[in-house]
């Protein structure tokens, strides 16, 4: 009965007020938290990578000639993509630390077009982390067969 | 000027642009959970049927950590899941009925997904922290 006139009441407005309002606040909140962990993570996982990287380089720098392939391409290519996974994971990241900065930022000055801007980095972040479910899903599939 | 009783001048509505991405935001969120779901269903139904087979060379693999560890991912990948479902459909419903009640009800389970996933996020810092506190006590221990 209450959301009913709540419903009549709002007509085709749909409001930020009250409990939309906290639970926006909320959701900014702890995807700031997640964020900033994501980065920080992003960080470690870069410098351990690096120093690692070049430990495995030297190892196999060791190995004389049968370590060439690895000292020549592999050590290299094994720094590139831990340097490519960290940067597409802070992108992703980026824009969910993007939404959390303009939803703070749109409720403080009640300002749409900060909702907006906020609203946009998280549909991107759902996209992204869609995209990569289905492809963890069908990862998972081919695994099977 | 005209005084509309439902609105003041604190009023703070979404517009058109808000309205479609919210509406995007609810039809990604709804794909991610689906995908989300049959990934947790597939993973299980793997793991049981690997048990099993594993179980037939003799020894009760259905005990301890084993069995523990996946449980607790396909119950955490459940929860977070039905949330993030159960959001989609409530923001879809309140945009397309304009229904503030549903809308409530949609952004308050995002938050709660968000929620989860930051609490979750905690208890991993904690567990890789206890690890490396372990690795480095180990570490003294055999005098590295």
């Amino acid at each position: 009965m209450e959301n009913s006139e709540q419903d009549h009441l709002a007509g085709m407005d749909l409001q930020l007020e009250g409990e939309v309002r906290h639970q926006l606040n909320d959701a900014a909140k702890w995807s700031r938290f997640i964020s900033v962990v994501v980065f920080f993570a992003c960080g470690l996982v870069l410098v351990s990578g690096t120093i690692g990287g070049a430990a495995i380089f030297n190892s196999f720098r060791r190995l004389g000639n049968a370590g060439d392939i690895f000292t020549g391409f592999g050590g290299s290519m094994l720094i590139v993509v831990i340097f490519f996974m960290v940067a597409v994971v802070a992108l992703v990241y980026y824009f969910l630390f993007n939404f959390s900065a303009k939803i703070k930022s749109a409720l403080i000055s009640e300002s749409i077009t900060e909702l907006n801007a906020g609203l946009r980095s998280l549909k991107i972040f759902f996209i992204i982390t869609t995209v990569f479910a289905i492809l963890s899903l069908l990862n998972t599939i081919v695994k099977l067969f | 000027m005209e005084n509309n009783p439902n609105s003041s001048i604190f009023d703070f509505n979404l517009d058109e642009e808000s309205r479609s991405h919210l509406a995007a935001i609810a039809q990604w969120t709804n794909i991610n959970a689906i995908a989300g779901l049959a990934s947790a269903a597939i993973t299980i139904t793997f793991f049981i049927v690997t048990l099993i087979r594993l179980s037939n060379y003799g020894g009760n693999l259905f005990s301890g950590l084993i069995v523990v560890w996946p449980f607790i991912s396909l119950v955490v990948s459940l929860v977070l899941n039905i949330t993030l479902l159960n959001a989609s459909s409530n923001i879809k419903k309140g945009i397309e009925g304009s229904s503030q009640a549903h809308f409530e009800t949609g952004i308050t389970k995002l938050a709660t997904y968000f929620k989860i996933v930051g609490i979750i996020t905690i208890i991993a810092i904690v567990f890789v922290a206890f690890v490396m506190l372990a690795g480095i006590l180990a570490g003294r221990g055999t005098g590295f």
